[in-house]
């Protein structure tokens, strides 16, 4: 296995729904970096709200007929692509039961979860685009060589490409290696926090998706990753008794330092946070075949 | 919410704390060395200041450490920091 096991997905992500509720934002329990706008003191919530806006737009998502999201979390984009951006069909797929669950309490003949990684997933019929946001960090694990990694995020390309309509997008927001090298990834992080998980490099999603995709919007929001960071802190450490009463202190002190570190990390440059939108190449140029120029 | 702390209260929880972290006698741990000389880690560095809010009862940033890099001047800092916040 290449990526991220589920059972070591369901180490984190199903420490429980309640314990993430009390420290992530409300109107969209977003578990992945926000968008804020110039100044500092934006809220968490429209931020967050943002962000999905920001993506409905940027992959031109709004309007759609079918949308999939991969790692759709507790289900805030997929929510708010139909209620908001007039998308008539989400589908979201996630290795947490946890957050299939939760998903579940709030029935919407518009969108519908799967448990299941992206790999295993056949869908019905064609999408117009495809979200994954901050799910990519999952398909590599510590270890592998960079050929098994490279083999990895093509898939994931060639699996896109099949699953989209002509001209449809795929929106990419991605936690990678800034200023550091592979395998720096912290082993607290990568021990206690986020098992058998091995960030990617840019250079090896842009290698990955050549051929299949055209790359036509890039954003480095480190800053705004740092900033979600310290709101999620300020948050959990606001209701730490809470916290502390429903997971034990041990995993509060452990997420407190999971946080913390992150927050250096993308302030020093050491991660960078990317917002990529990348359109399908319809006639992708094959080895034994030369291009024509005004082929469209 | 408990009282606010000294910078001495500081200090010595501090002192307190990197003796057991870094397996030392109080008394070995000068207060103006850096904590990076004292052989503390940069993450270690990171974890310490979850403990310090903790301690203090007031947010205390993750990256503090390198801005005030000795007990001397973060205990200092911190102290001056709670009686504004107070």
């Amino acid at each position: 296995m290449t990526g991220t096991s589920p059972e070591a997905v369901r180490h984190h992500y199903d420490v429980g729904n309640e314990f993430y509720a009390l420290w992530l934002d409300q109107a969209t329990m977003s578990y992945t970096a926000a968008l804020y706008e110039d100044g500092r003191d934006a809220d968490l919530e429209h931020a967050q709200e943002r962000k999905i806006d920001y993506f409905a737009t940027a992959a031109r998502a709004a309007g759609a007929g079918r949308i999939l999201d991969i790692g759709c979390g507790w289900g805030n984009s997929i929510r708010r692509l139909v209620a908001v951006h007039g998308v008539q069909h989400c589908t979201g797929i996630t290795l947490s039961d946890a957050q299939a669950e939760w998903i579940a309490q709030r029935p919407d003949p518009r969108i519908e979860v799967h448990v299941e990684s992206w790999a295993d997933h056949r869908p019905s019929a064609t999408y117009d685009a495809i979200f994954a946001i901050e799910a990519i960090e999952h398909f590599a694990r510590p270890g592998i060589s960079r050929a098994e990694k490279m083999r990895a995020y093509r898939s994931f390309f060639e699996s896109c490409h099949s699953w989209l309509r002509r001209g449809g997008t795929v929106a990419v927001q991605v936690s990678v290696y800034g200023n550091s090298f592979t395998g720096n990834f912290d082993p607290f992080l990568s021990s206690q926090v986020f098992p058998e998980t091995e960030p990617p490099m840019l250079s090896e999603l842009v290698e990955a998706s050549e051929r299949l995709f055209e790359l036509i919007s890039l954003r480095n929001d480190r800053a705004h990753y740092a900033q979600t960071l310290r709101a999620w802190l300020s948050r959990l450490n606001a209701r730490r008794n809470e916290a502390i009463a429903l997971v034990g202190s041990k995993v509060v002190t452990r997420f407190d330092r999971y946080l913390r570190l992150c927050i250096c990390s993308y302030e020093s440059g050491a991660s960078d946070l990317h917002r990529i939108v990348f359109r399908r190449i319809d006639r992708p140029v094959t080895a034994n075949r030369e291009p024509v120029p005004h082929e469209r | 919410m408990s009282a606010d702390k000294t910078r001495q209260e500081i200090e010595n929880w501090m002192v307190a704390f990197l003796a057991k972290e870094l397996k030392l006698r109080p008394d070995e741990i000068p207060l103006d060395e850096t904590l990076t000389d004292l052989g503390l880690s940069s993450r270690e560095a990171v974890f310490l200041t979850g403990e310090l809010e903790e301690f203090t009862g007031h947010p205390v940033d993750p990256a503090i450490a390198w801005e005030y890099p000795t007990i001397r001047s973060l205990a200092s800092h911190l102290a001056g920091a709670t009686r504004a916040l107070g």
